[in-house]
């Protein structure tokens, strides 16, 4: 009996190749049916907006008599497991988003189309905003096509609010305190957050920025330099990190970030730290930016921008048709018009630094603007709370010791220090 | 002709199904188990790297805290499932009247899923939304149940929402179970006078024993792969005091591109059910060498 298991399992074999090859040979037919070039886009953008801004680019690219199939996944999470699995099978998608850290690996292991020609026609080189290329450009050659960043050390308050009780808006950490201790007198949550980590990320970053400055911040963040993540300056970062449990309200774990923006839109809560994406979810609100609610940099982050970029790689392929489609959408993404039309939609700020912008909302333009001071510093970075500039598991790393110091209260500035040099010692082996 | 066409048929007709499972699923096992002696990172690499992985995966805080939690929480669910679906299932073999619909509300838990009764769990349990905003509003200003967001009880509601949705589906075992008991032996125990308690635990309980091992076995699957209801309800948060093994494996695979260290945590969970599964399956073929 046993023979027969074996022989059973073996003319199964058999037959689910043979209907997997008729499945191929049927697929291969229509491809060569179809002349028209076709490109598979795999993003993340379902909601409003965002959906919005990819179809500025769906369209446009349509228009160049490419046929797009769109694949949206439902988080960054699953986008990286579909991806994954179907490059592992052979069949990755002709374009696909992509974490701006991850493209060095990708390109290097050879699984990404070579955009070099594209980019020198199209002079990237003088275009894209500088802080990005080192992002894309491995080696020498384009490996991605940048759509538009996000500033995330933005800090978004209820204008209302703070005309109401006399305030301004705080320009420092010491400043916020104050501006904290009087909203809560009032009633009102100073400061509204969501429960994710990244979130949490991110306010962490502001926080560093404020306590170290942006050069500090390259150096333990990006760089993760043993000595600077040991400085008397991380343990204060920490320190005043902990202060910020005081301004916030005890339910947030769980929460997700856009529910946070509601309580600030609503005036529940007072002020916001996060990035400029936020500006989608007041917008539902019908709320207008400078009337109902106002955007300035995260205290203490004047004159830094800190980003995450968004930008799509393009899979390698022997189908010649579909190199082609993927030159048409890069060159596309990089039309200075689909930018701003893309960003306009989305809440965020053209890739390319060349672009006239006097059609973005107030906050975009202010944006705009402190990216290109920014961008003379050298004091553009990348907002690793936004997986940007390190490796997926170094910024995990951050992730887990930031959401445990943060959600911990009995977890002390020493001991977050000393998880976080341990925890990139264990990933590095 | 015909004679042999019938003696072939039945192993055609399960022909499909055996090749699928031993492709997608013994067959990707093996490729996981390689996987995690292997380099792999972002994307599978086939090299081997020894018992790196593990060596990475048990100095990982994350994975302990992980582990730590999913003792704690596997105990407190199965016993509690066990005993309240024991309970119910007694309380409903008294032949009282409308069991089919009783039983049809106590088993709904289990057709839903863990995202939607994870999910809904979330808003009764928040502070600011459900239950301790609800008592507040009716005068009790100092009312505090706040287990969701404290790191120190929020593994405790992971429980409570994993024993409501498997406790109905244990009940219809135990029910079963107790259909099953020899009639005679009750009624003759009722003659000599037992209370019903007396009854119950010293005939009935210990005549289920075959259903306390396969609810068992069960349960501890169940709770160790447990993942779609810490997603829903908590994230793992707060503080990582409800992260389990399998969200950070998924975390791992496919957040952090540490595919090794994700497939290592993946044997280390399928071992520990392997070490239940396997003196189950044990027994049960001794008992049916036993019994024929």
């Amino acid at each position: 009996m046993r023979g027969g298991l074996l022989i059973t399992a073996a003319a199964g074999v058999v037959a689910l190749g043979a209907a997997a090859l008729w499945l191929a040979s049927a697929r291969h037919a229509a491809q060569t049916a179809h002349k028209r070039e076709k490109i598979e886009v795999l993003h993340f953008w379902t909601s409003g907006g965002e959906a919005a801004a990819i179809h500025v680019i769906m369209q446009a690219v349509e228009k160049q008599g490419v046929t797009w199939i769109d694949e949206p996944a439902t988080s960054t999470d699953n986008l990286n497991q579909v991806l994954h699995s179907r490059a592992a099978s052979g069949t990755p998608p002709g374009a696909s988003h992509l974490a701006s850290a991850e493209v060095g690996p990708w390109a290097r292991d050879g699984y990404l189309t070579d955009l070099s020609d594209v980019a020198a026609a199209g002079h990237w080189d003088g275009a894209i905003a500088p802080s990005i290329i080192p992002e894309i450009k491995i080696d020498g050659r384009y490996y991605a096509v940048p759509v538009d960043v996000h500033r995330t050390n933005w800090l978004w308050y209820n204008k209302k609010t703070f005309d109401r009780l006399g305030l301004t808006p705080p320009r420092t950490l010491e400043e916020l305190k104050g501006v904290a201790e009087k909203l809560r007198a009032a009633g009102v949550i100073p400061l509204a957050t969501g429960g994710s980590p990244w979130e949490e990320g991110a306010l962490f970053e502001s926080v560093v920025v404020a306590v170290g400055g942006p050069e500090f911040y390259r150096q333990a963040m990006v760089e993760q330099n043993e000595a600077a993540l040991h400085s008397i300056l991380m343990i204060k970062a920490f320190d005043e990190f902990r202060n910020l449990n005081k301004y916030i309200d005890p339910n947030y774990p769980g929460r997700d970030w856009n529910i946070a923006t509601q309580m600030v839109v609503s005036g529940q809560a007072a002020m916001q730290i996060i990035g400029d994406y936020a500006k989608a979810e007041l917008d539902l609100g019908g709320a207008k930016p400078n009337v109902d609610y106002g955007c300035v940099p995260a205290p203490g982050n004047a004159g830094s921008f800190l980003q995450t970029t968004d930008i799509f790689s393009m899979f390698k392929t022997t189908d010649e048709a579909e190199t082609k489609a993927q030159k048409i959408f890069a060159k596309v993404v990089m039309d200075k018009g689909i930018q701003l039309e893309f960003s306009q939609k989305k809440g965020s700020l053209p890739a390319r630094a060349d672009v006239e912008v006097g059609a973005l909302d107030y906050c975009g333009r202010k944006g705009f603007e402190d990216r290109a001071e920014a961008e003379k510093q050298g004091h553009v970075l990348p907002a690793i709370s936004h997986m940007e500039g390190t490796a997926p598991e170094r910024a995990g790393v951050f992730l887990d010791v930031i959401s445990s110091f943060f959600e911990n209260p009995a977890m002390t500035s020493q001991q977050a220090v000393d998880s976080l040099v341990s925890g990139l010692k264990s990933v590095e082996e | 002709m015909r004679r042999r066409l019938s003696h072939y048929m039945p192993m055609i007709a399960v022909a499909p199904s055996v090749a699928l499972m031993a492709i997608f699923v013994y067959g990707f096992m093996l490729w996981t188990g390689y996987m995690s002696l292997s380099g792999s990172t972002l994307m599978p690499k086939y090299n081997f790297v020894g018992l790196t992985q593990y060596h990475k995966l048990w100095t990982n805080p994350i994975w302990l805290t992980a582990v730590d939690n999913t003792l704690v929480f596997s105990v407190l669910f199965i016993g509690l499932t066990i005993v309240i679906g024991l309970a119910l299932a007694i309380l409903l073999d008294q032949r009282i009247r409308a069991e089919g619909f009783l039983r049809f509300i106590y088993l709904y838990p289990m057709a839903l899923s863990f995202i939607v009764t994870g999910t809904a769990w979330k808003w009764i349990l928040n502070p600011g939304l459900g239950i301790e905003h609800l008592v507040r509003s009716w005068g009790w200003e100092h009312f505090r149940f706040d287990w969701l967001v404290d790191p120190r009880f929020a593994l405790f509601t992971l429980v409570g929402a994993g024993v409501w949705q498997a406790s109905g589906f244990v009940m219809a075992l135990f029910l079963a179970g107790l259909r099953g008991v020899d009639e005679d032996a009750v009624k003759a125990a009722r003659l000599d006078g037992a209370s019903s308690p007396t009854i119950y635990r010293r005939i009935v309980i210990p005549q289920l024993g075959p259903t306390f091992i396969t609810v068992t076995v069960v349960l501890v699957q169940q709770a160790l792969r447990t993942f779609e209801l810490v997603v829903a309800l908590t994230g793992g948060g707060p503080a990582h005091s409800t992260t389990l093994p399998a969200v950070f494996m998924y975390s791992q695979t496919f957040a952090r591109g540490q595919m090794g260290v994700g497939a290592a945590s993946a044997v280390t969970l399928f071992m520990t059910i392997v070490a239940v599964v396997i003196p189950y399956q044990y027994a049960i073929n001794r008992k049916r060498h036993h019994d024929h």
